[in-house]
């Protein structure tokens, strides 16, 4: 039986096997998403985020951690109002979660803040400067034609790429 | 010493439970997609004689507890050497002798008396 295959039965068979498995994507992504935005934001070090979110800094330094899934939604509200950003919390079949993890990237993940999200401050505006440019939600015509017509299945959401930059020792 | 035993696999396989497996896995995979390890959550050089040595530890937590992969890099930062796996509570590491056998891996590598095995990160698809 192939790995992926015993992970697969895993999965449909035992409920501690999919709590871990989702645990472990959450514990790494949500604390990634956290670092990222810290980072771009006005608040780049941990304390300053930590005075603007009411929290103490050893607090934002765990939730920074890998694997420290154990955050509650009030603490994650608090830290995306600290960012000026919202927070989606939605349960999604694991395919959508799988490609969420393999398209995340720490390195190019952003969220416009709300000062600059023109489309919550001002969607009217939004609509109308896109009907008179031709864009439909915010998609120009020529590029709704293309998507259309690109052929279904032609790109793999969920594969991503296996050139692992590590190694094991050995031997030693 | 080159035994041709894959040290970090044996871990991974016999010391760390379902969670922390995945929590390693979903680790490695995210880490990979960061270009400045500067960036890498978890990630710091040891104090000390480790640190002379430019030995780094990276961080995760599973199933409460603190767990430390030990490792180096190779040319140019682009290919990490994972050397050590263990895990941490107060001051302690368990193995308590982790640190020097990490010295003793990490010198070993450098001058090519042990085996590297690269791994493979699951893309779970």
């Amino acid at each position: 039986m192939s790995e992926r295959s015993s992970l697969i039965l895993r999965l449909i068979e035992s409920l501690d096997s999919r709590t871990s498995y989702i645990k472990a994507k959450l514990g790494i992504l949500v604390p990634s998403q956290i670092r990222s935005l810290r980072i771009q934001s006005e608040m780049p070090r941990q304390a300053d985020l930590a005075r603007v979110a009411g929290l103490h800094q050893s607090r934002i330094s765990m939730f920074e951690t890998p694997g420290a899934a154990n955050m509650t939604i009030e603490t994650l509200a608090r830290l995306a109002a600290a960012f000026k950003v919202g927070l989606i919390v939605k349960f999604v079949p694991l395919s959508e979660m799988l490609r969420w993890e393999n398209e995340h990237s720490q390195d190019h993940f952003s969220v416009t803040p709300l000062a600059r999200d023109e489309v919550f401050l001002n969607p009217a505006l939004v609509e109308s400067t896109n009907v008179s440019k031709g864009k439909l939600g915010g998609l120009s015509q020529s590029s709704v034609n293309r998507v259309s017509a690109m052929p279904v299945g032609r790109v793999n959401p969920y594969q991503s790429s296996n050139d692992s930059p590590f190694q094991n020792a050995i031997g030693a | 010493m080159a035994n041709g035993h894959n040290l970090i696999e044996e871990w991974y396989q016999n010391d760390l439970s379902e969670e922390a497996q995945f929590t390693f896995d979903a680790l490695l995979k995210n880490q990979r997609k960061v270009e400045s390890v500067l960036n890498w959550n978890g990630f710091k050089y040891l104090k000390g004689k480790p640190k002379e040595e430019r030995i780094w530890q990276l961080d995760f937590i599973a199933d409460k507890r603190q767990y430390r992969l030990l490792g180096i890099f190779g040319v140019g930062r682009k290919n990490a050497v994972l050397i050590l796996g263990c895990y941490h509570k107060g001051d302690n590491y368990t193995p308590r002798d982790a640190l020097e056998m990490a010295r003793k891996r990490a010198k070993a590598i450098r001058e090519g008396k042990a085996e590297l095995h690269e791994r493979e990160i699951k893309s779970d698809s």
